[in-house]
């Protein structure tokens, strides 16, 4: 024990017996003194009671008082006056002078002194003498406790070393031999001879008798370099006189860390000022105590802000500190409040912890961070406070939002698509290209009779009735890249054939590999069936209304005739109450005549067996005929008939009969609608493209007709509604036969109207009608329409150009080339004709003919044959084809992908129709295609350049409205749903300009219109096309269509109100 | 005044046109049926045949074709009646030899044009 050798060895050097005494008054030590004077051995003497000292020397009646009852009581007593007779020493005076002491781990010690007062002489001044001892040695023995743990040097006034203590020896590797009574200079070799120490030594301690923390840096040769720090106190040590305590505290580790912290401090700050990372330093209780530059700038408030005055809590999302401290609560077990504890819990028990936080910034707005906490500890590990770095989490966060929103689109659109798949009422399927099953739906399932699983991943021709078919089905897809109205009759597992019609195209992956077959099957065995009973059923009807009609018109014909003969009679024999009933009796028989004669002749038309009875005749002499018809009619709604005809106007050869009906039926019509006012017919001779005509004008000012009535006027069996028949009879048929008469003879019939601004009907007739004149002439043909510019409209110019009137007519019958191309160079095509497959196939590629007619039944390649080739090549695959078959095989002719379907003999009539539609206008009317798919554009282009138009584009509504006003295309083709500006905005951009207004547009879309985009569209827009669920190929079709329908002499389509064209139509 | 054969097997048709004819002033002769129309007009020498084309035992184009095959009768004009108002009919009519053709029922001031054009024609040919 360093102290008690050390407080020994002080004690030792007191010349004074002293006794050290425990509590138990047991002898802890003496001093050398004691065992001189008393002579008496330490053997004898510690641990013993002090009474049994030297045989009972020290058992003294006084001294037992002084102990026991003096001592107990005041923790000094002094100069106590002890007379004894010591064996030994003799009679003694002693004075005793005892202290309480605090001696470390050894409790509390009594020190006792005495003095022998025997010599008077030295009475007081040993008194006093030993009493300052005792008082250096309390403060010795204090100061030595104060400073114990470190080595200790005492040195005298001259700097020798008076003693050390065992720290000393142990720290610096000497011996107590070789270090006491040395200079201290001279310790260890010289090793403390140290220049700084000399400084301290010689200069400081004289002046000042405590100085601390003196540094002293030196390199011991055995210890090494070392870091000292010294604290040195001056003492009175007794008759020792001063002594000088120097500890010595070896710092060198802690200085070392201190550089090191020093080192870092630097690389430190550098990161403290970083503005990348917030870094907010708080003390232990979470005050923040450093806020960087990176956390001003990310969080918005200055350091001077928040700088001892919150905690990191405080800027954080409350919400996410008390989640936080709940999960850290479940986690940990112990509660944790929501505040800067739950911030920094986990890192002050030691845990790596990096967490998102988000901060909120002096303006409110929050900054998501990620923040790594650390606790910050002090040398001895205690926690001195936290450090919170932040990083920027905002991009991230942003990143994974949008990931987690593109993911969320990604399983929406899988869920959509699935759904799309299994809400289908098709039996849907993918198979590979080999044909293998790869998905099914539910309808599927309910098909085959299979489950998904079973299906999976077997053959597709597996289910059908027909496999090869079905396999050839495949093939077709895959050579096609479509396939449409293909049927197959399914086979179900338990046998039940259901008829399916398919429509499949092939499908990619993104990037743009084969990925095989998508399939839809529809149910058709419904329609099949109700398609045989429709055809029966109008079979039935034409054949009863033709029946019907014969058997009508024979008694009516009787009572005509009798009726007309009284009535001569009664006017004969002046009878005119009786002539005034006959010809009533005449006018009624009459009507029924005509409502029946509608009725035959619609059953005619549709039987294809309407022909012309052309004959010449007066135009004034059945005007007059006509008029005397009417007028009965005209007068019964007091209405005043005019009729404007020259009696020059002479003769004209057409069908008369039809003649006479059609302007019966607008005279009638006129008549009808029209109350108290003015029906009028105007009669003229035009001449028209070198050809002269008789125009019938019937104008009224009756109730006249919407938009919408307009486009329905000259259907069949349609009245402008059902209320029209009712109340002004009818059979409905009027228009509609008269329109086809009309056009029958060459012309046609246009009206103009406007509700309450009454109609006027223009029935225009070739004065000299041919036998060869096509039944519905689209070309040439006069055109007067309620909303294309006549200047504009095609059909009074002169012959077709080159392009886009070629037809190719391939047949090995000589004798029906040459009808088909008489009939067609007729028509005003220019016609090349092929012997043979290959010929066609040759002059196809080279001629890109606008249509191609194919007889089936060749030798050698036959047309079934040539098709398939026609359709397998990109070139020539969009020309329409015309199959010309003595066999209705219809089916397989679509299927294949043939345009259109005639069985021999040729309906000329119908064919010329058909190819009506693939032909252009002339001159060449300029389209705009507004649509921002550039495949589709692409097609279209193709499609109607190789037709003859002129074609511009525009990928929105923008660059088209640029387009518009540069070059004015005649026709416009927009699709709604495009980016910059849509077909809404521009149509609406349309309709507003009084010059870009009457541009027609049809739009094509695979939006399902709700009655508000009709409303927007209302006024603007003249079609609508639905391309959904159409191939291209099907939407080219009806592009074809509607623009035939454009180029036709009709106005019925040309309203100004939307016209719904259903895409199945 | 000139004289007329019609052959026409609806008794009402025959009724009505014959009155008809007569009060315009024509000798009608009538006959029912296809076999006795061409005993009349062999027997009574019309000065021109109205020939309905569905008759009963001969109808009226195989009747018209016999009657301009034998030189008695073949220089007598043949006007064709029919329901049936199509061009196929009347060109039928024309290939077995009529005249004219006309549809029923009958506009009489039309026939009635077509008649006189043809007793004309044969009037100028005698």
């Amino acid at each position: 024990m360093p102290l008690e050798t050390y407080s020994q060895d002080i004690v030792d050097t007191v010349r004074e017996p002293l006794l050290m005494l425990d509590s138990t008054l047991l002898v802890h030590s003496a001093n050398l003194a004691f065992y001189q004077t008393f002579k008496v051995t330490p053997e004898e003497t510690e641990h013993h009671l002090i009474y049994e000292l030297g045989n009972g020397q020290w058992d003294i009646p006084d001294l037992r008082t002084l102990l026991e009852d003096v001592v107990l009581k005041s923790l000094v007593f002094n100069d106590f006056e002890l007379v004894h007779t010591f064996p030994v020493i003799g009679r003694r005076v002693m004075l005793l002078n005892a202290r309480k002491l605090k001696a470390g781990n050894h409790g509390e010690l009594l020190v006792l002194a005495m003095e022998d007062v025997t010599q008077r002489r030295f009475a007081e001044e040993g008194v006093a003498r030993a009493a300052e001892d005792l008082e250096a040695i309390e403060t010795f023995s204090q100061n030595i406790v104060d400073t114990v743990r470190e080595p200790l040097l005492m040195l005298d006034t001259t700097l020798r070393v008076h003693s050390a203590n065992r720290a000393f020896y142990q720290t610096f590797h000497v011996s107590k031999e070789e270090t006491e009574n040395r200079l201290i200079y001279e310790l260890g070799n010289g090793q403390w001879d140290i220049p700084a120490l000399r400084t301290l030594l010689e200069d400081i301690v004289p002046k000042s008798s405590v100085f601390s923390d003196f540094e002293l840096e030196h390199t011991f040769p055995i210890i090494g370099r070392r870091v000292m720090l010294l604290n040195a106190r001056q003492l009175k040590a007794g008759n020792h006189g001063e002594l000088l305590v120097l500890a010595m505290e070896d710092v060198t580790a802690s200085k070392q860390a201190e550089e090191e912290l020093l080192h870092a401090g630097a690389l430190q700050s550098a990161i403290f000022n970083s503005a990348n990372f917030s870094r907010i330093a708080t003390d232990e209780k979470g005050v923040i105590q450093i806020f960087n530059v990176g956390a001003e700038r990310m969080l918005g408030y200055t350091a001077a802000e928040v700088m001892n005055k919150i905690t990191p809590a405080d800027i954080s999302d409350p919400q996410e500190v008390i989640t936080r401290a709940k999960a850290l609560s479940a986690e940990l077990g112990t509660t944790i409040t929501p505040g800067f504890e739950a911030l920094v819990f986990k890192a002050s028990r030691g845990i790596e912890d990096i967490y998102e936080l988000t901060y909120i910034r002096k303006d409110g707005s929050r900054f998501p961070a990620i923040v790594s906490v650390t606790a910050l500890r002090d040398a001895q590990g205690g926690i001195i406070g936290y450090l919170l770095i932040g990083t920027d989490n905002t991009a991230r966060k942003q990143v994974e939002a949008e990931r987690m929103l593109l993911d969320q689109r990604v399983r929406d659109q899988q869920f959509y698509t699935r759904s799309l798949i299994e809400s289908n009422i098709d039996a849907l399927m993918t198979t590979d290209p080999r044909g293998i099953i790869t998905d099914v739906n539910k309808q599927m399932e309910a098909l085959t009779g299979c489950t998904r699983d079973e299906l999976i991943g077997a053959p597709f021709k597996d289910y059908f009735t027909d496999p090869e078919r079905a396999e050839a089905g495949i093939k077709l897809v895959l050579g096609e890249g479509k396939l449409t109205d293909y049927e197959l009759t399914a086979r179900a597992r338990d046998g039940k054939e259901t008829v399916v019609s398919y429509n499949a195209s092939i499908f990619h992956d993104r990037d743009r590999k084969l990925q095989g077959v998508f399939a839809a099957a529809r149910d058709v065995t419904e329609r099949k069936r109700y398609e045989q009973s429709l055809k029966q059923a109008n079979q039935a009807k034409s054949s009863f209304l033709a029946n019907m009609s014969h058997e009508l018109r024979t008694p009516l014909n009787a009572i005509l005739g009798y009726s007309e003969m009284l009535h001569e009679e009664a006017v004969e024999r002046k009878l005119d109450a009786f002539s005034t009933d006959l010809a009533k009796i005449g006018t009624a028989g009459r009507h029924l005549l005509s409502l029946i004669n509608d009725i035959l002749d619609l059953s005619k038309i549709e039987e294809g067996k309407m022909e012309l009875y052309l004959e010449t005749f007066s135009v004034p002499r059945l005007i007059e005929e006509v008029v005397e018809t009417i007028r009965p009619l005209v007068n019964a709604n007091a209405n005043t008939l005019h009729v404007k005809c020259p009696s020059d106007l002479g003769t004209m050869h057409a069908d008369v009969t039809k003649t006479r009906q059609s302007l019966f039926n607008l005279l009638s019509n006129a008549a009808k609608f029209t109350d108290k006012g003015d029906v009028t017919l105007e009669v003229s001779r035009e001449t028209m493209e070198d050809r002269e005509w008789i125009w019938f004008r019937v104008s009224d000012t009756g109730i006249g007709l919407s938009a919408e009535q307009l486009v329905k006027l000259f259907q069949t069996f349609s009245q402008a509604d059902a209320s029209t028949t009712r109340k002004f009879g009818g059979s409905g048929l009027g228009l509609s036969l008269t329109r086809r008469f009309c056009q029958m003879m060459g012309g046609d019939v246009t009206v103009k109207s406007e509700p309450g601004e009454g109609s006027t009907f223009i029935i225009k007739v070739p004065a000299t009608v041919s036998d060869l004149e096509p039944s519905e002439p689209e070309w040439p043909v006069p055109l007067e329409t309620p909303i294309v510019d006549t200047k504009r409209a095609p059909g009074i110019t002169g012959g077709l150009p080159e392009s886009g009137r070629s037809v190719l007519v391939i047949d090995d019958d000589p004798t029906q080339r040459d009808l088909m191309s008489r009939f067609l160079k007729n028509e005003g095509f220019t016609v090349e004709t092929a012997r043979n497959g290959d010929e066609g196939l040759r002059l196809a590629r080279r001629l890109m003919p606008v249509a191609i007619t194919l007889d089936v039944m060749m030798p050698g390649m036959d047309g079934w044959t040539v098709l398939a080739l026609l359709k397998a090549d990109p070139t020539v695959c969009n020309i329409p084809v015309v199959m010309l078959t003595m066999m209705d095989d219809r089916k397989r002719g679509f299927a294949m992908g043939a345009a259109n379907y005639m069985t021999k003999p040729v309906d000329r009539k119908s064919l010329a129709q058909i190819l009506a539609k693939y032909r252009c206008p002339n001159p060449p009317w300029s389209v705009l295609v507004v649509e921002d798919d550039a495949d589709t554009r692409e097609l279209m282009r193709t499609m109607l350049e190789r037709a003859g138009w002129g074609v511009s584009e525009a990928e929105n509504g923008r660059v088209a409205l640029e387009r518009v006003a540069a070059n004015r295309p005649t026709l416009i083709l927009l699709d709604l749903i495009m980016p910059e500006m849509d077909g809404f905005e521009f149509a609406v951009e349309m309709h507003l300009s009084a010059e870009m207004r009457s541009i027609p547009m049809i739009v094509l879309t695979a939006k399902d219109l709700t009655t508000e985009d009709l409303i927007r569209l209302d006024g603007s827009v003249h079609s609508i096309l639905d391309k959904r669920g159409c191939s291209r190929e099907e939407l080219m079709g009806q592009v074809r269509d509607v623009l035939a329908d454009w180029t036709e002499p009709s106005t019925a389509k040309r309203t100004e109100r939307i016209l719904m064209v259903d895409s199945n139509g | 005044m000139a004289k007329i054969l019609l052959v026409e097997d609806n008794e009402m048709n025959r009724d009505m046109l014959s009155r008809r004819l007569a009060r315009r002033g024509y000798d009608v002769v009538i006959a029912v049926d296809g076999e006795s129309g061409l005993a009349l007009a062999s027997t009574e020498s019309p000065d021109l045949i109205l020939m309905d084309m569905s008759l009963p035992l001969l109808d009226g184009w195989e009747a018209s074709r016999r009657l301009k095959a034998e030189p008695a009768t073949q220089h007598i004009p043949v006007i064709a009646l029919t329901a049936h108002a199509m061009s196929s009919d009347r060109d039928k009519a024309i290939d077995a030899g009529c005249d004219d053709y006309d549809t029923k029922p009958v506009e009489l001031d039309r026939l009635l044009q077509k008649m006189e054009a043809l007793l004309a024609a044969s009037h100028k040919a005698y």
